[in-house]
């Protein structure tokens, strides 16, 4: 048996300094490595369920399969349906992340898929989880993220989410053609926008009838 | 959205820096915290409070300073109680 006896020192301040994001920077840099390495470029498409990233990507597919080798990595809490909708436009390979629960994609989970992709793509869509909030925090290494808001999701929809604008490279705006119908008022996201991100690109389109996928393929030296 | 994941990792590295300097209690967290984050602090206070509680803390500080237009989520430093054990005696019986 041993005894001791307990005294209270008093308090201490202690450095810590850590940066927790630093992590999530770390496996960042490690895919986006990972593509330099292949000569991979690599796009994140962010945007609410429902507007338009997997119409965009298909779209994008379509026009580049011919010329380019195309891999998509599509991201959702459950089911394949993102990914089933783009086989079979061109891509060379098409793979789905079901998350279970995360709200987002991150770089660990990219890198992960990564590691099942085929040698010798030159471009890689990865689609991630719908909803503007989540993965605007989370950076996956990539080369430019593309964000997709509809006329269906009202007029305030870039004021309504700052993290996510402020993290896109480009903004696609999609569903211009049912903007009366809903009654939104375009100039106020571009306005916005403009205010929020001077000088970013920002391209109209309505992507069931495959209109301004030209313009974004523009903006991002893809053409 | 993501405070309780946030609040988990904060508290596992004041634990770890605190048990490195053999301190049994956190007293109070210094924070940097990005604006862009957006975090919702009474969220992320809630949640450091119910894990300090689970490791038998006392009711932790959270002194946070909002960084405008950053992305970090900084530990900066921590409060804590030492202690210290001192060794009385042995029975050998």
């Amino acid at each position: 048996m041993r005894l001791f006896e307990t005294t209270d020192q008093g308090s201490i301040e202690i450095e810590i300094d850590e940066d927790i994001q630093a992590r999530q920077e770390e496996l960042a840099e490690r895919n986006r490595q990972w593509f330099r390495e292949r000569g991979l470029r690599a796009f994140d498409i962010a945007g609410s369920v429902g507007a338009g990233k997997t119409s965009l990507i298909a779209n994008m597919v379509e026009r580049l399969s011919g010329k380019h080798a195309v891999g998509v990595i599509a991201g959702d809490v459950a089911t394949t349906y993102d990914a089933e909708r783009v086989t079979g436009k061109g891509a060379r390979q098409v793979l789905q992340i079901n998350t279970g629960g995360m709200c987002h994609l991150d770089a660990r989970l990219v890198h992960t898929a990564l590691q099942k992709m085929q040698l010798g793509l030159d471009i890689l869509f990865i689609e991630n989880v719908g909803n503007l909030i989540c993965p605007a925090h989370f950076a996956l290494g990539v080369e430019a993220r593309i964000v997709v808001a509809s006329a269906s999701e009202g007029s305030h929809v870039i004021e309504k989410h700052p993290a996510m604008f402020k993290s896109a490279d480009l903004v696609v705006l999609n569903k211009t053609d049912i903007a009366q119908a809903v009654n939104v008022d375009l100039s106020r996201p571009i306005t916005d926008l403009a205010a929020m991100r001077p000088g970013l690109a920002v391209v109209k389109t309505n992507l069931l009838a495959g209109e301004g996928v030209e313009q974004v393929l523009a903006a991002l030296r893809l053409l | 959205m993501h405070e309780l994941s946030i609040a988990s990792q904060i508290w596992t590295s004041v634990k770890k820096a605190a048990a490195e300097h053999g301190a049994a209690r956190v007293r109070s967290i210094k924070l940097e915290i990005g604006a862009l984050q957006m975090i919702e602090e009474e969220q992320l206070a809630f949640w450091i409070q119910a894990l300090a509680e689970r490791d038998d803390s006392p009711a932790v500080d959270l002194k946070i300073t909002t960084v405008p237009d950053g992305l970090q989520i900084r530990v900066v430093s921590a409060e804590v109680d030492v202690t210290a054990s001192t060794l009385l005696g042995r029975d050998t019986t």
